[in-house]
């Protein structure tokens, strides 16, 4: 296989190549979102201009047609600039209108190669290949319009290339132990299908995720106006005649409360498994030697690859929709792209709606170990103690403490709040646990879900051990795991396991010399 | 070149973080860190005890004074004592820090997890010839562990002996690589 990487490039790789002409709507979509950005703000002064003008239709309509020219001659200048090469084992791409670039990715620098097709694209059988370097905010190595064979080729190119630098490695310095492994890897390709989902998982899937509940708190603005939304849709009387039917003021106020949030949750759910439908239509997810590729998509497709090496954690999880409905998302965690939130949501591959045996199945591929036997320990029971007093309790008494100074003793009467916590509180520590085997480890939590979060040792970047001064009278103390996807915490576990963690991942750490990403 | 190999270590094998014999701050250093807490606290305080009374009722300023002393107080017994409990210890492959009064915290950095070592000092640091050693890894996006009071010349030679380890690790992990990577596939075609 060493003989592809140095064959002589043929003529077709060495001349510069234009993509698809139908590329420039690809630019027209960036430009427009780049334009709404950044240049909407700065129109101000046009906007006033044009207020202020006699003759608003003629202005209005000669400055859309301005802007219009502007951005379909820019996207299609873009286009026109476009260009790329392959040579070995770089692609050059050459892009700028007026401020000219010159990139050169070498195969061996990137780090995830996905394949999206945007509706628009289906048509004409292209597709938008991204390539990702670890210094790329994206958008910069993209291939938009280039056959989906084109795509598939170069990305079997670049992950055949990165496969032969390992192999290749592992000849030069190792040729007493001959391994068949290395005349399998990179010639035999076979895909392996792991997965689909049918439109019942994916509607499953919607129900289960919790990214329903960030977009409740991106409604929440909306939930402030709302009393002006209803206002514009009912008069003062209509409401009034609406409480009255359904059974007076006060019950008849709860059900119209109870009603509206009912009927935000269920469109939150609606919009939840419409999108879970328009990420994951068609789902595939295929195994081939050590990548793999998730393939989905209605209108937009996309097809993402990740390489198992840069897996940090695996994550079992469901919400308590998903624990009735018996099924759960499997989260395989990369290295999260240091706090930035639009990147770490990214990084998440996710595997929808699965039973529990399919997820066991997968994790099985994934990893060596077995999971089933792994012995898992209760945290402390301390650990409730400590929760309503100082989680819950304390905010309470502070907030408290400038109504009681005046004299206000019935603010006193919400310290009974942690109480009626307790079954939860109780519920969480008793669905808290952790073990490990001699290379993984496993943290499970949990409220009426559950997450059950197992990564393998040797990728743990820092392990803290933490103990306050009650926790060390107990000999209890706080696992603190950091890993290149984030941290997770073991808390209230007797202090000799604390240690035995921290000792154990040390020394797995330090003699595994196998690169954690 | 190098035959893999992979001894089995059973549980006591593993050296143990309990046996670690840790080495304390430089004695100095607590009152440094004490004069640099001097200094950030006299900044707010001083204006503070001058003008909340005058705000106030003249009643409370004997309180906010009292108040703004304690906290004072507090803070250069905390800075002390925290000093003198912050205790490191270098082994082999990892560098382990532990501090905290009131909460201990006991964290290690291990040499072929790090990404950058940072040297800094402050204005009362560099007075006295002290340093700080800041540690980076991929697990968060700030200091991952921050050794502070280190004699201006031992931080040096840490950071130095620390970095030509690293290179080391870097150099054979290019031969070891090759029973590595191999190892890789099996274990995940498994």
């Amino acid at each position: 296989m060493t003989n592809e990487s140095n064959a002589t490039p043929t003529t077709e790789q060495t001349q510069w190549k234009r993509l698809s002409p139908v590329a420039s709507v690809y630019y027209l979509f960036k430009t427009v979102k780049a334009f709404i950005g950044q240049a909407v703000p700065s129109l101000a002064p046009l906007v006033i201009v044009l207020l202020n003008s006699d003759d608003k239709a003629l202005i209005a309509s000669l400055a859309a047609v301005g802007v219009v020219t502007l951005l379909v001659s820019s996207s299609l200048l873009q286009y026109w600039f476009f260009q790329y090469q392959l040579v070995d084992n770089e692609i050059k791409i050459n892009q700028g209108v007026f401020k000219k670039q010159h990139r050169v990715i070498n195969f061996d620098r990137i780090q995830n190669i996905n394949i999206n097709q945007p509706i628009y694209f289906r048509p004409f059988e292209l597709v938008i290949l991204v390539i990702e370097t670890a210094g790329s905010k994206g958008g910069e190595g993209d291939l938009a319009g280039i056959s989906q064979p084109m795509a598939e080729d170069i990305r079997d190119k670049i992950l055949l290339r990165q496969s032969q630098i390992k192999v290749e490695q592992d000849e030069a310095n190792n040729q007493t132990l001959d391994d068949p492994i290395d005349t399998t890897l990179a010639t035999e390709k076979t895909d392996q299908l792991i997965s689909t989902a049918s439109t019942g998982d994916l509607i499953r899937y919607g129900l289960s995720n919790n990214g329903m509940y960030i977009l409740l708190a991106f409604m929440a603005p909306v939930f402030n106006k709302s009393e002006d939304i209803i206002d514009y849709f009912f008069s003062k009387a209509e409401l009034n005649a609406i409480v009255e039917a359904l059974g007076g003021k006060l019950i008849g106020g709860i059900i119209i409360v109870v009603a509206l949030i009912l009927s935000v949750f269920l469109l939150l759910m609606l919009i939840s498994v419409l999108g879970s439908i328009l990420k994951f239509h068609n789902y595939r997810l295929t195994l081939t030697d050590e990548t793999l590729k998730r393939k989905s998509g209605l209108i937009n497709t996309q097809e993402e690859s990740l390489n198992l090496s840069k897996i940090q954690a695996i994550a079992r999880q469901n919400n308590f929709i998903g624990h009735w409905l018996g099924r759960e998302n499997l989260v395989l965690r990369q290295a999260g792209g240091g706090g930035n939130k639009q990147q770490t949501r990214n990084n998440l591959f996710i595997v929808p709606a699965r039973t529990a045996e399919q997820s066991e199945q997968l994790i099985k591929t994934l990893y060596t170990d077995h999971f089933d036997q792994i012995e898992t320990h209760p945290i402390n029971k301390r650990y409730i103690l400590k929760t309503l007093l100082l989680t819950l309790l304390l905010p309470v008494v502070l907030i408290s403490i400038p109504f009681v100074i005046q004299q206000h003793f019935w603010v006193m009467s919400f310290y009974l709040l942690p109480l009626l916590c307790y079954p939860l509180v109780a519920k969480r520590w008793r669905n808290y646990r952790y073990g490990k085997t001699g290379e993984y480890g496993l943290i499970r939590t949990g409220f009426i879900g559950h997450k059950q979060v197992l990564f393998p040792l040797f990728k743990v970047q820092r392990a803290t051990i933490s103990q306050s001064i009650v926790q060390k009278r107990r000999n209890l103390a706080t696992l603190t795991i950091y890993l290149a996807s984030g941290k997770m915490r073991i808390p209230y576990m007797p202090v000799e396991h604390a240690r035995q963690w921290f000792d154990q991942i040390y020394a797995k750490i330090e003699t595994d010399a196998r690169p954690w990403f | 070149m190098t035959i893999f190999t992979n001894t089995q270590i059973t549980v006591d094998d593993i050296p143990a973080v309990s046996s670690v014999e840790f080495s304390e701050l430089h004695p100095k250093y607590r009152w440094v860190n004490l004069s640099s807490t001097f200094i950030w606290l006299a900044v707010p305080a001083i204006p503070l005890a001058v003008v909340l009374p005058k705000i106030l009722k003249s009643q409370w300023s004997l309180y906010i004074w009292f108040a703004i002393a304690v906290i004072v107080c507090l803070s250069f017994v905390f800075s002390y004592y925290s000093a003198k409990v912050s205790r490191y210890a270098l082994r082999e492959h990892d560098i382990l820090f532990q501090q905290g009064l009131f909460w201990q915290k006991t964290t290690a950095v291990a040499f072929n997890r790090i990404q950058h070592i940072d040297l800094t000092h402050g204005p009362m640091e560099r007075k006295y010839q002290f340093s700080s050693l800041k540690f980076f890894t991929a697990g968060g996006s700030s200091v991952d562990l921050k050794i502070p009071g280190l004699p201006k010349d031992d931080a040096e030679q840490i950071r130095a002996m620390i970095l030509s380890k690293i290179n080391k690790d870097a150099a054979q992990d290019t031969s070891e690589d090759s029973s590595q990577g191999q190892e890789a596939p099996t274990h995940h075609d498994e």
